[in-house]
């Protein structure tokens, strides 16, 4: 074949698009955006999620700080001269 | 612009492009389907600035080839599935042809030709179809394609090399 003959590609008729399509395609998409998880929302849910959680780690820390100061309180020694069973 | 109107303005490209590559009606639908969903999807995003046609060009383009290696694939996997031998196994990667634009013509070269260029490699396919059936100038292929227009003019050399070979 005559590779001049590739100017009988102009030769294919153009195709109309059958009416049905659109509504097909108007579908698909509706469905596609409801099945979409919205980024900003997720991202909301999970920066509560994250502060919830550092607030968490603060405020046990601070209790740890008191109970182990509490607890060198109670580990003091009181040195007095009285014998037991005295 | 609303979705319709960019439908409506575009829909033949998408649909009659869709249908050289895959040449075969009920899958240019499906590939026009997902080339409406994904420019609907994208349409915020889409940098108004740029030019639309290209872009939908591109979409179009794109999606096609992915659809063929999806196709091809699959029916690959079918045949090795079935150990068939090595020369029904190459006639069965070709489309299975419902081309309405050649039926209609009921030109038996044209359809061999067609059957051809599917077998070529995916870039010298696009420039084909792009210049030589879509009538594009080769400035302009270059433009979608993202090559040079030295580039283009070099794939479309190979193509018709890689033609005369096949045929």
């Amino acid at each position: 074949m005559e590779l001049d003959n590739l100017d009988i590609l102009k030769n294919i008729k153009r195709i109309e698009v059958p009416d049905a399509l659109y509504h097909t395609i108007e579908c698909r998409f509706e469905k596609n955006r409801e099945n979409n998880i919205p980024i900003l929302k997720v991202g909301i849910a999970a920066s509560f999620v994250i502060g919830l959680m550092l607030a968490q780690f603060y405020f046990l820390g601070f209790s740890s700080e008191i109970n182990q100061f509490n607890n060198e309180i109670e580990l003091v020694e009181v040195n007095n001269n009285s014998l037991y069973y005295e | 612009m609303t979705y319709k109107n960019i439908y409506n303005q575009y829909k033949n490209l998408v649909f009659n492009l869709a249908l050289q590559y895959c040449q075969n009606r009920q899958d240019a639908e499906e590939i026009t389907q997902d080339v409406f969903v994904k420019i609907f999807d994208k349409w915020q995003t889409f940098r108004k600035d740029a030019d639309l046609k290209t872009w939908i060009y591109r979409i179009t383009i794109n999606q096609s080839l992915d659809f063929l290696k999806y196709k091809q694939r699959k029916k690959r996997s079918f045949i090795i599935s079935l150990l068939s031998s090595d020369s029904s196994y190459k006639e069965n990667l070709l489309p299975d042809f419902d081309h309405p634009g050649i039926l209609m013509e009921q030109d038996e070269s044209l359809k061999i030709l067609m059957q051809k260029i599917y077998r070529l490699p995916k870039n010298q396919k696009t420039v084909i179809i792009l210049l030589k059936i879509e009538g594009l100038t080769q400035r302009e292929v270059a433009e979608i394609m993202k090559l040079s227009e030295g580039a283009v003019e070099s794939l479309f050399q190979r193509a018709k090399t890689s033609l005369k070979k096949i045929l």
